[in-house]
């Protein structure tokens, strides 16, 4: 008698037979976990594709320097470049110009244009000099032709271009063109990906022609630990207003900010998978419950409680190992539709990335095959444990079963109230971690998903007389059938619930935050026109005017007022600032205070005595929320403090920024270039046609951007759709796969109930009736999440407006509920029943009465 | 020489709060290779006694022996293991596995006790041939009729040569033609292959085949006339 | 006389464009082929320049190729000896002509290029450094008025005074703080200035030397610093010429001797035919009048050979030098060996000592020599 560990042969045959034989349900179970698996893979497959494109980016510029000393808003005198090179600090040094430039003719889109000194690169970008195929004659044509860039070959290929072909660039809104003096063709495919968006040139010309003569944007250096002493004595060579900071500093704080969006794209992503569980979770209770006869036979027959146990779960892993297969191509195929969407808007939010093609990380693929195999295995545990404790009985009642799930319906909705206490203790903890934020709200949405069953029992009954008076017996027995089912009924209204919910929550979430920026918009644009460059990004212009444009703005006819303002990034002591100097002294009323340091009236007069106003995000992040906080600017005459005098709703971006009286900015910076204009009008002015005058008029300077307030408040709101749109399809699966989960759910029911159906049918229940019955069970349960739903999206859309968003973004916003979201979703948590009732319905219509009885 | 042994055995249910007794200090000894039959009203304990005997319940006293084990001191699991290797059942219901071939389901213990091999498929190609369903072998279990369905049950009792087959109302869900086949069958077979029968019944044309017969009777076991 | 660099330099500067850091030039030939070697639109050195000082130490971007070489030997108070090297080489990438005007100040069009090597007599040690850089932002450069200077990051020659220079170099742990002083005046070796290298038209270069400068200063190596006296050389040339066929390499000669002479030999090896081998060189008396050598004036004896262990050459490694007409003889030893330079071209370049007489009279002196194509590498290459 030695007992097995595993299970003979014949058991994986009965378990595999069945979900053989049970073509639907196995098929929708892989389905659901597919589904989930595939939008986790796709969304991580985005997100690695995102950080990677700007890893490479970033590579491509910072290659293999682990120090970077960096200048102002107008770079630094190359001077300091010569000084350090001639002490012979004996590092490697190397200068930088780059710039973000837009070109049509390749491909229409941000492109890094790279100057640096090819005699110093070596030990920095190693592309630079791995240029093993270049001609020779390149070389001299590089060094001494102006405006002349190498090329990634392939990149040239794509577009037709050639050695010696010139090719049009926008540096900073003008027009400028370039030559291609030789091809580069590095021998690793990362280089190739990293160099895809690069313009490499020689420093000569990027300083020519991004207009910065004299001027670097950042020196590199490499320094081994232990050189410590050469860095002080670097940093000490340095005038005030540069640093000498790690590399990794900046990279890492734009890994932080995009860090949110991306936790927050993960978590959300993961929501369908959790759908895709209790789609699992239900169908394996299902089968074990279907199957309680044969596994009493099976124990008679000498299979063990252990066999029994590992031949169920098996059943559970190997629908997860194929859903969890399929799910990965699947998720490859949807990663490359997510990509671009997730790209675009981290362009829009935080940088430009100029790298596009990143291949698929195999860690994006075995996370995802991983979890949902494990996530799948783990929700077939309950279901194998139970099939294990049927008992070796000859005859079994089924009732028993329902009985006991129908007891523990009160201690599950005790279990759902603790867990929303937990969820709710979990904001209250110090920190204001996002994890915890996200912990919480995942226990909130479990304990509202575990009042399911309370909630499915408590309206049936409260059902079930009205139905009666409604529809005879049949609508006494709908709701009596669903509650007599309850252990399998409330595990698919529960899943239906959650999907609801999840679109509830977000739909008011997403609701509330478009209608804070349409409010924020409407105090904070109250020019009549904006001039700007346009920009690479969708943040903040950053691109100098060209000072005639300026002045031709300044008097062109029509013009009332006109306010400038300069937009730049400063090294601040807590890392880089958006900073936007401007000279409009109505500042204190363009925009919503949520604190004023100052007396009401007197913010003009502090800002322009050296205070500075910061937004919300920036105040969070650095902790300037109370009077009296300073923050500290690196200068031209070195480190200075910049009391806060208030702190302002702002919705630009989540890194924040600061408003600073132009006067200000220009003692300290000495930098006269503005990046946008506020034009008033005088009154009766129609702004958009004058805009389009205006923009014609400067066109021949500079390629500008003269959009009237209409026009601004309209591009913003469109960046802002267009970052949620990945939240919207991402939800929309969730509830396909809610959907998937209800259908199985059904299917199983009602092929549960084939033999009643029969029964009913040989006396005398028409074809329609029976169509009724399906249709008021399959719609009592759509009700019935669709009724949950609502207070648990309320909850989740409380969660995510002052819990998740603040804590991920910084951002307070109002909530704004419109009922329209939760008649709109319950209305599709109904809708999504039916449809799910449609299939069982027809099947059994369709089964001859003598056949379904005969069928057991 | 004796085959099994009960001694003491009882048990009691309790149902709605009440206590039953179905089993009261029941002792018997069983003779090897014999045929024996309880009979007894719906309810009398018969099915009890079966479970008792092949350890898929547990007495609330005394011992029950087959083949000098005490099946008493045994674990859940052990007793598990022991029904694989050493009983054969055969259910009023069948209770054939719906998606197992015919094939399947008869040899379903062989692969339970890791006996797959060519031996075990011989014997059951043979059983099968001899409960007349040879051929039918990639049939499933809705496409036979009730009576097809007990023989190939019949041949898994005795596909892995157990010592004892249990049989509840082997023919409880048969007409009489078939019932009676049935019974030839199991009878012909037990013999032939030397095993012990244990037919738990209350029709007295399946217990005419029994060497033995024995009657339930509120609780107690008592020898019933031929 | 080292126009060899040229195509040493072709192949360096290709080297930092390529990462390829070639330590033979065999791995850079491939890169050699189509290299823009058209000189067109550089000045061609002939006969008849008048030399202007100091303007001319300084730069001359109308020729392609241009260098300044200095070597010394020193010695601290209590004896140990030292010898050093500090090369600038400067490669015009076109004519001036051909550089188009640049806003940049990057853009000079201008390769410059530096050797520092230490010799450790004493301790028997050796290191060589290289660094390249671009001309422009005055990252490198040379000039000669006000003062003459060149300079390649902190490597750095700069005239101080008159006839008064500071020298700094450091790299590693060797590191050079020397004042060079020059009391007899710039000497135009060859015809006037005008050093004919081969038979071909415009096969030649101006050459300038300084070659007795009183040398003092520190000498750092090891992590431990060495004052130090002595002398060094100084060689200026500057031409444009492309290379004469079938060369293999040279051996050069900068003596110092006891008596207040000076001595510069060459000698351009030909590949297959001994007999076209060209023997150059200039004699300068304590009185600084100079006497030129030819081919027949001199003979140059190697008397020993040493393999180097690294890069398997064979170096000739000790030598008989006979001026008949001056009643010179002359043997010349290494202070050390093993003095090879394994950069991005291989060559053998160091301190040597000098013992002889001339008409009977003990003769003494000290030098530097340097010995190119021989690491095998090179075999074939010109």
């Amino acid at each position: 008698m030695r007992p097995k560990v595993w299970m003979p042969a014949g058991l994986w045959l009965v378990g595999w037979r069945y979900l053989a034989r049970h073509r639907w349900q196995s098929l929708l179970m892989v389905l659901g976990i597919a589904l989930g698996v595939a939008v986790m893979v796709a969304i991580d497959l985005a997100n690695a594709s995102a950080s990677r494109a700007f890893e490479l980016s970033t590579e491509a510029v910072v290659g293999r320097a682990t120090h970077q000393i960096r200048g102002g808003p107008e770079g630094m005198d190359e001077e300091i470049y010569v000084r350090l090179r001639r002490a012979g600090l004996g590092i490697p040094l190397a200068p930088v110009v780059s710039e973000t430039v837009f070109s049509e003719t390749l491909g229409n889109r941000p492109l890094q244009l790279l100057g640096v000194d090819a005699f110093a690169e070596a030990p920095f970008r190693s592309y630079v000099s791995a240029g093993g195929a270049l001609p020779v004659e390149s070389l001299s044509t590089f060094f001494l032709q102006p405006r002349t860039v190498l090329l990634l070959g392939e990149t040239a290929e794509r577009y037709g271009l050639g050695v010696g072909d010139r090719f049009r660039v926008e540096v900073a809104g003008r027009q400028t063109e370039m030559v291609i003096a030789g091809l580069l063709d590095p021998p690793d495919a990362l280089t190739r990906r990293a160099l895809d968006g690069v313009l490499l040139a020689d420093i000569a010309t990027a300083q020519e022609v991004t207009g910065r003569l004299g001027r670097l944007d950042s020196i590199d250096l490499i320094v081994t630990e232990g050189q410590t002493a050469v860095l002080m004595q670097a940093a000490g060579m340095l005038p005030a207003g540069t640093r000498l900071g790690p590399v990794a500093e900046r990279s890492q704080a734009v890994e932080q900010m995009t860090a949110a969006f991306q936790l927050n794209l993960s978590a959300l992503s993961l929501l369908a998978l959790v759908v895709g569980l209790f789609l699992i979770y239900n169908t394996m209770t299902f089968s074990v419950v279907q199957r309680r006869e044969l596994f009493g036979t099976l124990r008679c027959l000498g299979t063990t409680r252990r066999e029994v146990f590992w031949m169920v779960l098996s059943e559970g892993v190997t629908v997860g190992v194929l859903g969890a297969a399929l799910g990965m191509l699947l998720g490859v195929w949807m990663g490359r539709q997510t990509v671009g969407m997730v790209t675009q808007t981290i362009n829009d939010l935080y940088f430009a990335t100029t790298v596009r093609e990143v291949g698929v990380p195999a860690a994006s693929l075995v996370k995802g095959g991983v979890v949902g195999v494990l996530a799948t295995t783990a929700a077939a545990l309950l279901p194998a444990w139970e099939a294990a404790s049927v008992a070796p009985r000859l005859a079994l009642s089924r009732s028993g079963l329902e009985s006991k799930a129908r007891r523990a319906v009160v201690w599950t909705a005790l279990a759902g109230i603790g867990a929303m206490l937990l969820g709710v203790a979990a904001f209250q903890l110090p920190g204001n971690g996002i994890l915890t934020g996200f912990g919480g709200l995942t226990a909130v949405l479990v304990g509202f998903a575990l009042l399911a069953a309370i909630s499915l029992v408590g309206l049936m009954r409260g059902a079930a007389p009205l139905l009666g008076r409604l529809s005879g017996f049949l609508g006494q027995m709908a709701p009596r059938n669903l509650v007599n089912a309850l252990s399998r009924t409330s595990v698919a209204v529960a899943a239906l619930m959650v999907a609801v919910a999840v679109t509830i929550g977000m739909t008011l979430m997403i609701d509330s935050f478009r209608h804070t920026v349409q409010v924020w918009l409407a105090s904070t644009l109250m020019g009549d026109v904006y001039v700007s460059v346009p920009s690479t990004t969708g943040t903040t212009p950053m691109t100098a005017l060209d000072p005639q444009v300026v002045e031709t703005a300044r008097s062109w006819p029509g013009v009332e007022r006109m306010y400038v303002t300069r937009s730049t990034i400063l090294d601040g002591e807590q890392g880089n600032v958006h900073v936007s100097a401007m000279d409009n002294p109505g500042i204190e009323n363009e925009r919503y205070y949520q604190a004023l340091f100052v007396p009401r009236g007197q913010l003009w007069s502090a800002m322009q005595a050296g205070s500075v106003a910061v937004s919300e995000p920036l105040a969070r992040r650095l902790g300037l929320m109370e009077a009296g906080a300073v923050l500290r600017l690196n200068t031209r005459q070195g480190w200075a403090a910049f009391p806060v005098a208030a702190v302002f709703y702002d919705y630009a971006s989540s890194e924040g920024s600061l408003l600073m009286s132009r006067g200000v900015y220009q003692r300290y910076w000495a930098d006269e270039s503005v990046t946008a204009l506020d034009l008033r009008l005088g009154a009766g002015v129609e702004a958009d046609g004058w805009a389009r005058e205006l923009q014609s008029a400067l066109g021949g300077q500079q390629r500008l951007l003269v959009r009237s307030n209409q026009t601004l408040r309209a591009d913003v709101l469109a960046v802002f759709d267009r970052t949620f749109a990945i939240t919207l399809a991402l939800r929309l699966l969730a509830t396909v796969v809610a959907f998937i989960g209800v259908l199985n759910t059904l299917l199983l029911l009602q092929f549960e109930k084939q033999r009643e159906v029969g029964i009913l049918r040989a006396l005398g229940l028409s074809g329609g009736q029976l169509w009724k019955l399906v249709m008021l069970e399959t719609g009592l349960m759509g009700m019935t999440a669709g009724l949950l739903a609502m207070p648990t999206g309320y909850a989740l859309a409380l969660v995510l407006v002052y819990v998740i968003n603040q804590r991920s973004f910084g951002w307070t916003l109002q909530l704004d509920i419109r009922p329209e979201a939760f008649l709109t979703a319950f209305g599709w948590a109904l809708l999504a029943a039916l449809l799910a009732g449609i299939l069982p319905a027809y099947r059994l219509g369709r089964m001859p009465a003598a056949e379904v009885i005969r069928y057991e | 020489m004796t085959f099994l042994r009960l001694e003491g055995l009882s048990k009691a249910y309790t149902e709605g709060g009440k206590r039953r007794v179905v089993l009261n200090a029941v002792n018997l000894s069983v003779e090897r290779s014999s045929l024996t039959a309880i009979l007894g009203k719906s309810g009398s304990g018969k099915t009890t006694l079966l479970n008792l005997i092949s350890g898929i319940d547990t007495a609330d006293s005394g011992q029950v022996w087959v083949e000098g084990l005490e099946l008493t001191r045994l674990s859940d699991q052990e007793r598990t293991l022991f029904r694989r290797e050493k009983i054969g059942f055969i259910f009023q219901f069948f209770n054939l596995i719906p998606t197992l071939t015919v094939w399947e389901n008869l040899t379903l213990p062989l692969a339970l006790n890791g006996r797959m091999n060519a031996a075990g498929k011989a014997r059951a190609e043979q059983l099968l041939a001899e409960v007349g369903l040879g051929g039918r072998q990639a049939t499933y279990p809705d496409r036979l009729s009730g009576g097809e369905q007990q023989r190939v049950a019949i041949a898994r009792a005795l596909v892995h040569d157990p010592l004892l087959v249990l049989a509840d109302e082997p023919t409880g869900n048969l007409d009489e033609d078939s019932g009676g086949q049935i019974m030839e069958l199991l009878n012909r077979l037990t013999r032939e292959n030397g095993k012990n029968l244990f037919l738990v019944t209350h029709s007295l044309e399946a217990a005419a085949y029994a060497d033995r017969r024995l009657r339930m009777h509120e609780g107690h076991l008592e020898e019933a006339a031929a | 006389m080292r126009r060899w660099w040229l195509l040493v330099m072709i192949v360096a500067v290709l080297g930092v464009w390529l990462g390829l850091r070639p330590r033979t030039v065999q791995t850079a030939q491939g890169g050699l082929v189509g290299l823009p070697a058209n000189p067109a639109g550089f000045a061609q050195a002939e006969p008849g320049r008048t030399f202007t000082f100091p303007r001319d130490h300084g730069p001359h971007p109308e020729f392609q190729t241009e260098w300044w070489y200095y070597t010394g030997n020193l010695k601290t108070e209590d004896g140990r000896e030292f010898g050093y090297q500090l090369t600038f080489f400067r490669r015009g990438l076109a004519a001036l002509t051909e550089i188009p005007e640049r806003a940049s100040a990057w853009a000079d069009g201008q390769v410059y290029m530096a050797h520092l090597a230490l010799s450790d007599v004493g301790a028997g040690g050796f290191s060589a450094f290289e660094r390249f850089s671009r001309g422009g932002a005055g990252l490198a450069g040379a000039q000669g008025e006000p003062g003459f200077a060149v300079w390649l990051e902190d490597w750095r020659v700069e005239q101080v005074g008159e006839g008064r220079y500071n020298m700094n170099a450091r790299a590693g742990e060797v590191s050079l703080a020397l004042t060079l002083e020059d009391s007899q005046g710039p000497v135009l070796q060859g015809e006037e200035g005008f050093s004919r290298k081969g038979h071909g038209q415009g096969n030649a270069s101006y050459y300038i030397s300084q070659t007795r400068l009183r040398t003092a200063g520190t000498v750092g190596v090891g992590g431990e610093t060495f004052a130090v006296m002595g002398e060094s050389w100084m060689d200026h040339e500057f031409s444009t010429s492309a290379l004469g066929e079938g060369q293999v390499g040279w051996d050069w000669f900068a003596l110092q001797l006891s008596d207040g002479s000076e001595l510069m030999l060459f000698s351009l090896r030909h590949a297959d035919d001994p007999q076209k081998t060209v023997y150059s060189g200039t004699l300068i008396r304590p009185d600084g009048s100079t006497r030129v050598l030819g081919r027949e004036d001199f003979s140059l004896e190697a008397t020993d050979t040493w393999r180097s262990p690294h890069s398997g050459a064979e170096y000739p490694s000790g030598w008989v030098v006979r001026l008949p007409e001056e009643g010179v003889e002359l043997r010349i030893e290494p202070k050390i060996a093993d003095q090879e330079l394994r950069l991005s071209f291989v060559y053998w370049e160091g301190a040597v000592r000098v013992s002889g007489s001339r008409y009977g009279q003990p003769l003494s002196g000290q030098g530097y020599v340097e010995l190119t194509g021989y690491a095998s590498s090179m075999q074939g290459q010109f």
